[in-house]
């Protein structure tokens, strides 16, 4: 409001005030005649003034500054608890899931290398891959990295390679006319040692057993385990494509078309189902191929009624013939027969309940 | 002014004499003079014992003895320390042990010192030796053996052949370890009862000891008895055709007279750990013994006889300090690390809790600045408290842990290395008291010797730690010979590719796990107390060769002292088992009992101990009478080679486009041998062409290896050698590595009587 419109106020104020009682009016310009004559100190009015308006102002602040903080810290509380409770109910979800869900292989993507491939194997780790090809062993690592590769003796046919459990070696079958020869060669140094000549006898198959002591083999139709240091060999029973368990205590085997298990020390032969070509992939789990179904089954063939969890690889791969896995059962290949003398190689993970 | 000037100069000269007069008085008028003992000659990989002849001239002195450079700086200390206190006038002899190696080579001398300063030096003689070979004699005649110096078993060893006297003979016998052989040929009058003793203490501990026959037997016999193998000082006319023959040399007579019992020309024994090699005519005699011919029959006998134990274990240098037993030795019981969660608990607590409420504090009070003295006191309360209380979560009392291999080398001898770390909590200063006439090797935490420790040597000879840190591992390293270890009795046989017969404990020790080593094959026996006897009954497998063991770091982090004692038996037996005649070695572990080199004095520590005792022993015969020594237990040694080939393993070799040629032991002495079996028809040896060399055709023949290899009677005779062995050698033609394993091999016998 200007000072001219309050002059203007004052001056309608007070004739209409006259207009209904004069004494009023006259009370009221005594009373401000009276008040303009007190002396006041105008200045320490307004500096009083000022400083109450600041201090408010700084409590009203502070108060402001309070409240907030407060609000703040229990929303962050609240989400800090909600993202807990939702990575707990995530995990606990994913763990239910997991337990829940059987074996399965997946992230399957062929192997860079692929050219001339007789069989292959998975290093214990998981880490290397190592190749049998007619004239050499070639070993790569898992990103397809050439790391060695290892002349094989000449004029002879190859037919297995299987990594040793300390993964320094690898076993080898060569044969030729007079004889099938199981080598093992150093995958560093390069040096080879005849560990088995089986003469005329062709050897298919092989296995190691996890202390490194022991080959299983197929000679002809019979399952043998031999040393790996000493002369000793001995028939373990009639049979195909023998895999040890990784405590040594059972044999899976084919025999007429079915997968069996042997106990050595027990002496007994529990049969699991039809199919071929079985491998342990921890002590728990085996797995073999069923030609019927052409894919690869999961069983646990030490429960008492077996279940079989087929692994769905014939969806996702043309003719897979055999599936290595690392120790710890995470990294798998599978080998897959292209044709006849031919192989392709996939790698992938897995996972095993 | 010039006065001034004067008088300032005049009092800097005063000075300056002053100083000069105080360094004279730093140098001490003392005498002295150092003999190394047997003639000056020592190994710069041994210890060494300088005996130093100390006079004092002047006034009582007492100080400490140390090596020290000569030059550039005088000062620079090598050695620990020994203590030395001589009176006015007194004159006296002091030992000092050293290791070899810090005393050859370079200009050093004895230093005394007082205080931190040099005053009094004595220069070391240069004398020192590492590869060559050593041949002490001890002899009348100056001039006895002098023939040695032409013989050179290896091509970059000189052989150095030193006359003895009586006098630089040692009453230690690890002072015998500088020496490789000792010669005996009429020994001189004046050896006293410790030196002697030293001498037969050394032999059964691995040292070689040459024995001249013929006259000179006599003396030999009566100084050294039983230690010699013929009792008989009788001599008889013996023809030399059959040296002829063996040596293909001619000698310059044709008969000398031999000790009548002997039916050998050079008869070898074993006597404990050691060899007695006696020459059944007189070496000292002429013409023998100024003749040529002693070249060729001399490095024969080398080759054959001596070079075998000269390279064992056995014979090594006694600065060896074995790595295995000084880790253990670290691992004290009831010792714990420092916990990390406790320390970063406190660590948090002052960062996040003491430190915040101590500045709200301050400041709710105003007197941040107090934060000044607050904080430092606060930080000095917190680490005392540490020490304090923290110190005990480590170690709650003193305690030593010895860690011993003990390796028996008969009834009444062992020879044991022990390494003890001591842990005082409190640290400080502590003295130990070193028992059966042990040396004490300087030594480091990497088990390298190691002169630069807290060690002062006392004038008694105990080792004083000084001003030790608290919670600091201290290492005292030992070497002894013991009587009072024991041994194992044993009657074991192969029969049926089965190891029979018994053990039993007759060691001082209750020993948790036994186990026995055959080739390469283990047999776990179990826990056996003193005195008790286990039967065995164990399949024997043809193995051929070992396999690596998977190594889990896990696991290593893991280990108990009983593992690691395991692992130690195990990393070990195949060097100590190397060159042994005796087939079958045997372990024993203990980790509560054992033998103490050292003993803290006027402390109350706990001791502990973790003790590996070895022992090598025979096989005996069947009940039919027959010996059976299985595949892989006698040695075979790698021989002549060519093409490109490497060692693998301890027993595997490798090889392309050439050959290796293998001595197998087929004749174990003692033994009269029947059939050797070798089975080069089996996998490993199936890539390599074989042949056998014919000693009497001198020629290789090839083997047809369908069958396994086997001679019996007199079809051996042939292929041996003078020295027991047949040679065989293995071909690989092609360019591709191929893995051969040591040949190996089974020989059954009787034993001759």
């Amino acid at each position: 409001m200007s000072g001219g419109q309050k002059e203007n106020m004052d001056l309608f104020k007070q004739a209409h005030d006259e207009e209904r009682d004069p004494t009023i009016a006259k009370l009221l310009v005594h009373l401000k005649t009276m008040r303009e004559a007190v002396p006041v100190n105008y200045q320490l009015k307004k500096d009083l003034k000022q400083k109450l308006l600041a201090q408010m102002q700084q409590m009203g602040e502070v108060k402001k500054a309070e409240e907030p903080a407060f609000q703040n810290k229990s929303k962050r509380t609240r989400r800090w608890v909600t993202s807990l409770a939702i990575l707990i109910a995530v995990i606990m979800i994913s763990v239910i899931w997991g337990t829940r869900q059987g074996p399965a292989i997946e992230n399957l993507n062929p192997f860079p290398i692929q050219n001339d491939i007789v069989d292959a194997d998975l290093s214990p780790d998981g880490k290397q891959v190592i190749f049998l090809t007619r004239d050499h062993l070639l070993l790569y690592d898992t990103k397809g990295q050439k790391i060695n590769s290892i002349p094989l003796p000449e004029q002879s046919e190859v037919n297995a390679v299987a990594y040793s459990p300390l993964g320094h070696e690898a076993a080898f079958v060569s044969q030729d006319q007079q004889s099938s020869k199981i080598w093992a060669a150093n995958l560093y140094g390069g040096a080879k040692r005849l560990i088995y000549d089986a003469g005329d006898v062709p050897i298919q198959s092989l296995n190691w057993s996890s202390d490194g002591k022991w080959l299983y083999v197929q000679k002809a139709g019979e399952i043998w385990k031999l040393s790996t240091n000493s002369t000793q060999a001995v028939k373990i029973a009639q049979g195909l494509q023998p895999s040890v368990s990784p405590s040594g205590n059972h044999i899976a085997a084919e025999q007429n078309g079915e997968i069996i298990l042997i106990s050595e020390k027990e002496d007994q032969v529990k049969k699991i189902g039809n199919g071929e070509k079985p491998q342990w992939m921890n002590e728990k789990w085996l797995v073999f191929f069923d030609s019927a179904k052409q894919d690869f089954i999961a069983v646990n063939p030490l429960e008492e009624s077996i279940e079989q969890v087929p692994l769905g690889l014939s969806d996702k791969l043309s003719l897979p013939r055999e599936l290595h896995s690392s120790t710890n059962g995470l990294e798998v290949i599978v080998i897959c027969q292209e044709n006849k003398n031919e192989v392709s190689v996939y790698m992938g993970t897995s996972r095993w309940r | 002014m010039n006065k001034r000037l004067i008088n300032l100069l005049a009092l800097l000269f005063v000075l300056l004499l002053g100083t000069e007069a105080y360094a004279e008085n730093r140098q001490a008028d003392i005498e002295g003079t150092i003999e190394i003992p047997l003639a000056g000659l020592y190994k710069s990989n041994n210890m060494v014992r300088l005996n130093v002849h100390l006079k004092n001239n002047g006034e009582a002195f007492s100080g400490n003895m140390v090596i020290k450079r000569m030059n550039p700086d005088a000062d620079q200390i090598l050695s620990f320390k020994k203590e030395v206190t001589l009176k006015g006038g007194e004159e006296k002899w002091v030992y000092l042990d050293v290791p070899g190696e810090n005393i050859n080579g370079q200009q050093v001398a004895i230093g005394l010192m007082q205080k931190d300063s040099v005053v009094a030096q004595f220069p070391i003689a240069q004398n020192g030796n590492f590869n060559d070979l050593v041949v002490g004699v001890l002899s009348e005649n100056p001039e006895a053996y002098d023939f040695l110096n032409l013989v050179k078993p290896w091509e970059q060893r000189n052989t150095i052949v030193k006359p003895l006297k009586a006098g630089d003979m040692p009453e230690e016998s690890w002072i015998l370890y500088n020496l490789d052989i000792l010669a005996l040929g009429g020994v001189p009058k004046g050896l006293t009862e410790p030196q002697i003793k030293a001498i037969s203490e050394w032999v059964q501990s691995g040292g070689i000891m040459i024995v001249s026959g013929g006259e000179s037997y006599a003396s030999a016999k009566t100084t050294f008895g039983e230690l010699l193998p013929f009792a008989s000082t009788e001599t008889s006319p013996r023809s030399l055709a059959e040296l002829a023959e063996w040596a293909k040399v001619v000698p310059p007579v044709s008969t000398v007279q031999g000790l009548k019992e002997s039916l050998d020309l050079f008869h070898i024994v074993d006597q404990g750990a050691g060899k007695v090699l006696v020459v059944a005519y007189d070496v000292l005699e002429e013409p023998l013994a100024s003749w040529q011919g002693n070249k060729e029959v001399w490095l024969k006998i080398f080759k054959e006889f001596l070079l075998p134990p000269l390279t064992s274990i056995e014979a090594r240098p006694m600065l060896d300090m074995n790595y295995g037993i000084t880790e253990l030795s670290y691992m004290i019981p009831g010792v714990a690390s420092p916990n990390l969660a406790f320390i970063a608990f406190i660590w948090l607590l002052y960062i996040f809790i003491v430190s915040p409420v101590l500045y709200y504090y301050l400041k709710r009070k105003d007197k941040r600045e107090a934060a000044w003295l607050v904080i430092p006191l606060l930080s000095i309360g917190l680490t005392a408290g540490v020490y304090f209380f923290g110190k005990y979560q480590v170690a709650k009392t003193d305690a030593i842990h010895t860690a011993s291999m003990v390796n028996i080398v008969n009834d009444h001898l062992a020879k044991v290395d022990s390494a003890t770390s001591i842990l005082m909590v409190n640290g400080g200063s502590y003295t130990l008291k070193m028992n059966d006439n042990g040396l004490y090797i300087p030594g480091n935490a990497m088990g390298r010797p190691d002169a630069s420790n807290l060690v002062k040597i006392k004038e008694n000879g105990n080792i004083a730690f000084e001003n030790v840190p608290y919670l600091s591992t201290q290492l005292a390293y030992g070497k002894s010979l013991r009587n009072d270890v024991g041994s194992f009795e044993t009657m074991l046989y192969v029969e049926d590719n089965r190891l029979k017969g018994r053990i039993q404990n007759n060691t001082g020790l209750d020993l948790q796990d036994v186990g026995l080593r055959m080739g390469m094959q283990e047999f776990a026996i179990g826990a056996l107390k003193k005195g008790e006897q286990t039967e065995i009954d164990q399949y024997f497998q043809k193995i051929y060769m070992s396999l690596p063991e998977p190594t889990d770091r896990n696991r290593i982090k893991e280990q108990t002292r009983l593992d690691r004692l395991q692992s130690l038996a195990k990393s070990t037996a195949w060097e100590w088992g190397q060159g042994a005649l005796q087939p079958i070695q045997i372990t024993g572990i203990s980790t509560v009992e054992g033998f103490n080199l050292f003993d803290v004095l006027d402390r109350s520590e706990v001791p502990h101990y973790s003790t590996l005792v070895r022992q090598q022993t025979n096989l005996t015969s069947q009940p039919s009478g027959t010996v059976l020594f299985p595949y892989g237990t006698l040695p075979a040694r790698m021989g002549e080679a060519q093409g490109s080939w490497s060692q693998f393993d301890p027993n595997v070799w490798e090889l392309s486009e050439g050959f290796i040629n293998f001595a197998l032991k087929v004749h174990p002495d003692g033994i009269e041998v029947k059939r050797v079996e070798i089975p080069l028809n089996e996998a490993p040896y199936k890539p390599f062409e074989k042949k056998i060399y014919n000693v009497e055709k001198d020629q290789w023949e090839t083997i047809q290896a369908e069958e396994p290899l086997v001679f019996e009677g007199k079809e051996l005779a042939p292929y041996v050698t003078s020295g027991g062995e047949m040679v065989l050698r293995f071909r690989n033609q092609t360019a591709q590595n191929i893995v051969l394993p040591v040949p190996y091999f089974q020989v059954e016998g009787e034993e001759k009587k």
